[in-house]
């Protein structure tokens, strides 16, 4: 039995010896992965200095950041807990630091720290609980370093590009947006004479105002809403037929109604300017007169709806807005254009 | 240096010189109209309706064409037939899809229309 | 006599064309970019550098390629200049024309706006002294008869001027160059160019100061026509804009000009406003009004004018505008026109630009309904 454990021993002592030797030759020919594997497999291993500074590179390199995470932790504690402890009571504490009592190999455990947490709040889509635990630990090993004044500016960059991750993990969120707004607009709209077996096309030309707002979801990129608005206006019609000597012509003829657009934008500044599409679909009613019955014609409403498509554009200037819409109506000839202003709410 | 000021006195005299102001004498300047009274009424709606655009500027100077058969001549108008004169045909109160003009401007109101139309047809 | 006076009005030369949306680019003085300070005409070198780094797309040059490389390559004929005293340009502007498309009445046609080519020198420190001309290519217009053009051919110096600057606040111009008045925007044919009379061909022989203070900048300017032109027909006065900053990133300015020939009197005023809203989103307006007295009492009247542009820069490269204009010949008159124009302007690669933009004109009145007026224009235009 004695001697059954010494051979599993000596086979156990050279497999070690075997894995150690492999490390190094692993690291030297660049192989992170073999050396991770390695380590995996027997992370308690009595690993050199330098083995364990060729393992912690490598789970870097194959993006392994909580591994090394625990690596680095693991020796902290072993060889550097009083330090460790020393230099999280004087933070806590707001003493002093004197970097020269805290020797270089446990700087660069902490700057590797520092960095594994970067990469993994860098890798997050979107915000969670874990993000915020792994921020924390984030800001306790820059802190150290700062106070350190350890790779200083290295550190501030880092800090740099985990903050705007962080902002960008912010903005990403859709939150709801809404807005009233005012805008002056003018559409034209279609209305026949018809008579004496003919119909001729009336030219409405309207102006007025649309009164409503909008509602949707933003974030930093997209605006996805929907707009509404009353529209109040008048418009001139005309038509001339000369071989029957029709003159049919009417000015300020009251028009009202509402639109609905679905829409959907770009944001292209900072400062929340943007372009995209709407969809506005109108209603429109408009009582024209009849002409004198005498020429046979009678004037006709075509239908009093219109669906259009319409590129909408907005420059925002704090909580209020600059805004135009300019589109065509499907399958018509007709156009719909409006500029204006608007608030947020 | 002979080269030089030669260079300069054709780039100052020998230049294109078409501007903005080109068609001002004829537009502007004393009119010598050769035509029918009705012509005489009908001229300055010409110049003020389509002046601005047709001009030596950017296409022919209509001010300039102070002889009623230069209109004729030029197929501007067809005497005794303003529904098929150019100058009616292409003017926007007929709601048609000829009528484009006057482009950029206001539509030439009905009684200078009229004025216009009464010229063409008692050609 | 005549020639000596020539002489003094030697030529430098200076585009017509400007980007003042370029505000949205943090640039409030023309004079960054260009060697006459009221924009237009050739660029400078930083101008140059500007146009190839930072309003260029660089979507379209491979990866290993990087902004300096594309900064040296900026100058003429993609060369970096060797000597600080000379510098040329070649410009074309070329585009296609279609009135009342999918019409009865649809016309096509392409127009050959221009071709130029420029010399500039400059000579001390930070270009004390310059010297611009600027020579090209004009087409006449089509038509049958050009009265009042005494020489019909189809070349015309554009600009052509000297300028020296005393100190970097202050500077005077002197020959042939645009009048300062207004947006220099680079549709001509907007009706905040025509009513005034400042449109692509107005260039005129005078004198200008400009001053650049730290928020203000001044311009003076008094004109005597273009010399090439006979002399009743040139229109001879002054003009002046003042502009200021505000809010450290915006421009609000007012302008006048005020001209006679013996034909026509001009007096013009407007109140213009540049307002960045950054990395390339702009706005830029202008309201104005002119007042027409002529000889024989034709056309007289005040008419007004509004320009609204507006520019969103999705990406680097590519702008989506719009031009909102508004026209009344005459305020005895309540029939007005608005414009409207939305396009879209890409700069694929430096010393490229392609535009297309679409114009939709409406006609309000109180007595008329009129069908709207459509055109479009796609546009290309190379400068080396």
């Amino acid at each position: 039995m004695v001697v059954m454990k010494f051979v599993v021993a000596i086979l156990i002592s050279t497999g070690f010896a075997f894995a150690k030797g492999e490390v190094t030759a692993a690291f030297k020919r660049k192989d992170y992965h073999t050396v991770t594997d390695i380590y995996k497999a027997a992370p308690n291993n009595s690993y050199s200095r330098q083995e364990l500074i060729y393992i912690s590179y490598s789970l870097r390199q194959m993006d392994f950041y909580r591994q090394d995470i625990r690596l680095n932790v693991r020796l902290i504690n072993q060889k550097y807990k009083d330090l460790h402890t020393k230099i999280l009571n004087a933070l806590r504490d707001g003493d002093s630091v004197d970097s020269d009592d805290y020797p270089e190999p446990l700087k660069i455990l902490y700057w590797n720290l520092m960095m594994d947490f970067s990469h993994i709040i860098m890798g997050y889509s979107e915000k969670s609980d874990k993000l915020e635990s792994d921020r924390q630990y984030f800001i306790t090993f820059s802190k150290i370093l700062s106070e350190l004044e350890f790779r200083e500016g290295k550190v501030d960059k880092l800090n740099d590009q985990v903050v705007a991750h962080l902002l960008y993990l912010d903005n990403k969120i859709y939150h709801f947006s809404s807005s009233f707004s005012l805008s002056y607009v003018s559409w034209q709209s279609e209305a026949l004479l018809s008579g004496r077996g003919k119909e001729i096309d009336l030219i409405v030309t309207n102006k007025g105002f649309c009164a409503g707002g909008d509602m949707g979801i933003e974030n930093y990129l997209w605006h996805f809403y929907v707009d509404g608005c009353f529209i109040m206006g008048s418009g001139g019609i005309q038509a001339k037929v000369n071989s029957d000597n029709v003159d049919y012509q009417q000015s300020n003829v009251p028009a009202y109604g509402f639109k609905v657009s679905p829409g959907a934008s770009m944001i292209v500044s900072s400062s929340k300017s943007r372009i995209g599409i709407r969809f506005p679909i109108i209603y429109s009613r408009q009582d024209l007169e009849d002409p004198d019955p005498a020429t046979g014609y009678e004037a006709l409403n075509e239908n009093p709806l219109s669906f259009v498509s319409t590129i909408y554009s907005r420059w925002q200037f704090n909580r209020w807005y600059f805004q135009t819409e300019f589109g065509k109506y499907l399958q018509e000839e007709q156009t719909f254009w409006g500029l204006g202003t608007g608030y947020n709410f | 240096m002979k080269l030089v000021c030669l260079a300069l006195f054709t780039l100052l005299v020998g230049c294109q010189d078409l501007n903005s102001n080109s068609s001002d004498r004829e537009k502007y300047g004393p009119t010598s109209l050769i035509g029918s009274d009705n012509f005489r009424e009908a001229y300055p709606i010409l110049v003020k309706r389509c002046g601005n655009c047709h001009t030596s500027n950017i296409h022919a100077a209509w001010a300039s064409y102070q002889n009623e058969q230069t209109w004729i001549d030029l197929n501007k108008i067809v005497p005794s037939d303003s529904r098929n004169s150019q100058i009616i045909i292409r003017t926007i109160n007929t709601g048609g899809n000829n009528a484009n003009m006057p482009q950029g401007g206001s539509a030439i109101p009905d009684q200078e229309y009229e004025t216009l139309i009464r010229w063409i047809d008692n050609l | 006599m005549k020639f000596i006076f020539y002489i003094f009005f030697f030529f430098l030369s200076a585009k017509v064309h400007a980007y003042v949306n370029f505000i949205g680019h943090g640039y409030t003085s023309c004079l960054n970019c260009h060697y006459n300070p009221s924009g237009g005409g050739p660029i400078n070198d930083y101008g140059r550098v500007v146009a190839a780094t930072l309003i260029s797309s660089g979507a379209l040059y491979p990866d290993n390629v990087t902004e300096e490389q594309v900064a040296n390559a900026s100058g003429f004929l993609f060369r970096k200049p060797k000597q600080n005293f000379f510098r040329t340009q070649i410009n074309y502007r070329g585009f296609q024309l279609v009135r009342d498309p999918g019409g009865d009445t649809e016309t096509k046609r392409w127009i050959n706006m221009q071709a130029d080519a420029r010399a500039i020198l400059k000579l001390g420190e930070n270009d004390k002294f310059v010297a611009v001309l600027n020579y090209g290519y004009s087409p006449l217009p089509q038509g049958e008869k050009i009265d009042g053009v005494k020489n019909q051919t189809e070349w015309r110096s554009r600009e052509h001027y000297i300028g020296y600057r005393a100190t970097p606040k202050f500077g005077v111009y002197a020959g042939l160059m645009d009048k300062v008045f207004g947006l220099k925007t680079i549709e001509h044919t907007a009706y905040s160019r025509t009513f005034p009379q400042m449109t692509q061909n107005d260039q005129t022989h005078g004198l200008m100061g400009h001053y650049l203070a730290d928020k203000w900048e001044f311009f003076g300017q008094y004109f005597v026509g273009n010399l090439s032109q006979e002399d009743q027909l040139r229109q001879k006065g002054f003009s002046g804009m003042a502009e200021r900053t505000i809010f450290d990133t915006h421009r609000i300015g007012a302008s006048v000009s005020q001209s006679k020939n013996e034909f026509l009197q001009l007096l013009s005023y407007s109140a213009h406003t540049k307002l960045n809203l950054k990395e390339g989103s702009a706005v830029l307006a202008e309201v104005g009004q002119t007042s027409r007295s002529t000889e024989n009492g034709a056309n007289e009247n005040v008419g007004r004018f509004a320009l609204l542009q507006t520019y969103l820069r999705p990406v680097r490269g590519l702008y989506v505008l719009s031009n909102i204009e508004y026209n009344k010949e005459d305020t005895k008159r309540s029939d007005y026109t608005v414009r409207w124009g939305p396009g879209v302007q890409y700069f694929p690669i430096q010393k490229l630009e392609v535009r297309f933009d679409i114009y939709n004109i409406r006609n309000f009145a109180p007595d008329t309904s009129t069908k709207d007026n459509w055109y479009y224009l796609v546009q290309t235009h190379i400068w080396l």
